[in-house]
């Protein structure tokens, strides 16, 4: 036996990255950040970039749909003057009732309702979710950050996964995703620790409010979900600590939902996670971050959503 | 095929491949980060790439841009180390990182950066040694030979270990706060 054949034999089963993959979505949105925002070399000017710009990676991934107007904020760091053009966030209306029995007790009792309640999604499978993202980006020193919505539509069709992006600045791209699982996975947990400790393996995070969030996300970005799953994201969101009944409010579709939230200060400076749910069903209709202390280096006003989506579900 | 389009195509079939090869090589939470840099890189020397195997070309960059990010991470622990009062978001070496997994992984996170590197190329990304060669720039008889020295070192680390059954528990310091 080869030198090559004995290495692979040894530590094949050893991979720490076995069966790992990025979170879904996240190669799609960065390959369309890197085709829209980073300039080509040619090889002979190489080592000297004539222009460099960093993507900084960090406040992503959110999701929005009304009053999301495109805007541009340029931020300290570079020549302009801060201009604040995050979403208004939410008015939530903490009723006696809610207040009155904890968020976890709450949760889990919907997760019942989800459960008995058994629905399978509806065919053709599809999923729809609206999304808003605040990105920077440094740019020779300037650092700029853009509201960018989309409308995001995964459609189960014959010749695989078709995802349709469209953006409010006027975009639309439709095309086959390499990278979309199938919309409907009878693998996937339906207990809540089970589904935790599956989604672990893609989210080490997800014991804390940002991980929850992340992974929910994902999960809902990713699958047609039954009642029983659906059931399974209530009790993960119920498993976080720290979480508080926010609230009745009318989500950014105009729909009406219980808002459960937790904080964290994981990603840097601290965070709000809310997660909006359908009373009736169980449902997650959608959720927001906020930040609630400092903005940091983004100069924007406290509190704001640096964040939001929208799950608008079956798409079509 | 538009360069875009063939970027494109690049990307859905090797993504994966890349982002394991980093997930391998650095904290599980830069991981997408990293992976991200290194299809930047990728984009931006597009006019660069192999006519024919693009996946070591692939991994070359990853392994600079790699190399680059533990650099940056080290020189944030330095640092650290001289006494500055700072928090880094930091997250636990390679070999922390993979030591609670089983004897393989303890024995690889104990080896030279090298021959880690080597060994992962064959053993975990799964390239023949031709291919593995060219993703670290040399030739086929020289990355024999370094593998068969890396396996050597790796047996020998493997065989350290289980003669002592004392060996310490990994721990997870995602967090080195140190005050003047």
């Amino acid at each position: 036996m080869s030198t090559a054949r004995r290495v692979k034999k040894t530590m094949a089963a050893s991979d720490p990255a076995a069966g790992e993959t990025s979170a879904p979505g996240e190669a799609e949105a960065v390959l369309e950040r890197i085709l829209h925002d980073v300039v080509r070399e040619s090889a002979e000017v190489r080592p000297g970039r004539a222009r460099q710009r960093r993507l900084i990676v960090g406040l992503a991934a959110a999701a929005t749909v009304s009053a999301v107007a495109t805007a541009l904020l340029v931020l300290p760091g570079g020549s302009g003057s801060a201009e604040a053009a995050t979403p208004a966030p939410l008015a939530y209306h903490l009723t006696a009732e809610q207040e009155s029995t904890d968020a976890r007790t709450q949760l889990l009792q919907l997760a019942r309702t989800a459960r008995a309640a058994g629905e399978t999604p509806l065919t053709p499978l599809g999923l729809h979710w609206q999304q808003w993202s605040l990105n920077t980006r440094d740019d020779r020193g300037k650092v700029t950050s853009r509201v960018v919505p989309y409308d995001y539509e995964v459609l189960d069709g014959p010749a695989g996964l078709v995802v349709r992006r469209r953006s409010l600045g006027g975009s639309d791209r439709t095309r086959t995703d390499p990278f979309h699982p199938t919309l409907q996975d009878v693998g996937t947990p339906q207990d809540g620790q089970a589904l935790k400790d599956w989604l672990r393996r893609r989210t080490p995070g997800v014991d804390g409010p940002g991980g929850t969030s992340q992974a929910v996300h994902d999960l809902l970005v990713e699958r047609a979900l039954t009642g029983g799953q659906r059931a399974a994201v209530l009790e993960l969101i119920a498993s976080l600590p720290g979480l508080e009944v926010t609230g009745t409010v009318t989500d950014r579709a105009g729909r009406v939902g219980v808002a459960y939230s937790a904080s964290s200060d994981g990603s840097g400076l601290p965070t709000r996670y809310t997660f909006i749910v359908d009373p009736g069903t169980g449902r997650v209709l959608a959720q927001e971050e906020t930040l609630t202390e400092t903005a940091g280096l983004l100069n924007v006003p406290i509190p704001s959503v640096t964040s939001y989506n929208v799950y608008l579900g079956n798409a079509g | 095929m538009g360069e875009e389009d063939e970027f494109r195509a690049v990307y859905g079939a090797h993504h994966t491949a890349v982002y394991r090869y980093v997930r391998r090589r650095v904290a599980p939470g830069d991981a997408a980060d990293v992976t991200a840099e290194v299809f930047t890189t990728v984009w931006r020397r597009f006019g660069d790439r192999p006519r024919s195997t693009v996946l070591p070309w692939l991994y070359g960059v990853a392994r600079k841009t790699v190399a680059n990010h533990l650099r940056a991470r080290e020189s944030a622990l330095a640092a650290v180390r001289a006494g500055e009062s700072v928090t880094v978001a930091t997250a636990r070496d390679v070999g922390e990182q993979v030591a609670a997994r089983d004897a393989v992984h303890r024995a690889w996170s104990g080896l030279s950066p090298a021959d880690r590197e080597v060994l992962a190329l064959i053993g975990w990304e799964g390239l023949p040694v031709r291919d593995a060669a060219r993703a670290l720039g040399c030739g086929t008889a020289v990355f024999s030979m370094r593998l068969l020295r890396a396996r050597k070192r790796l047996r020998m680390a493997l065989d350290a270990l289980e003669a002592d059954s004392s060996l310490p528990e990994a721990t997870d310091t995602r967090k080195v706060e140190v005050e003047r």
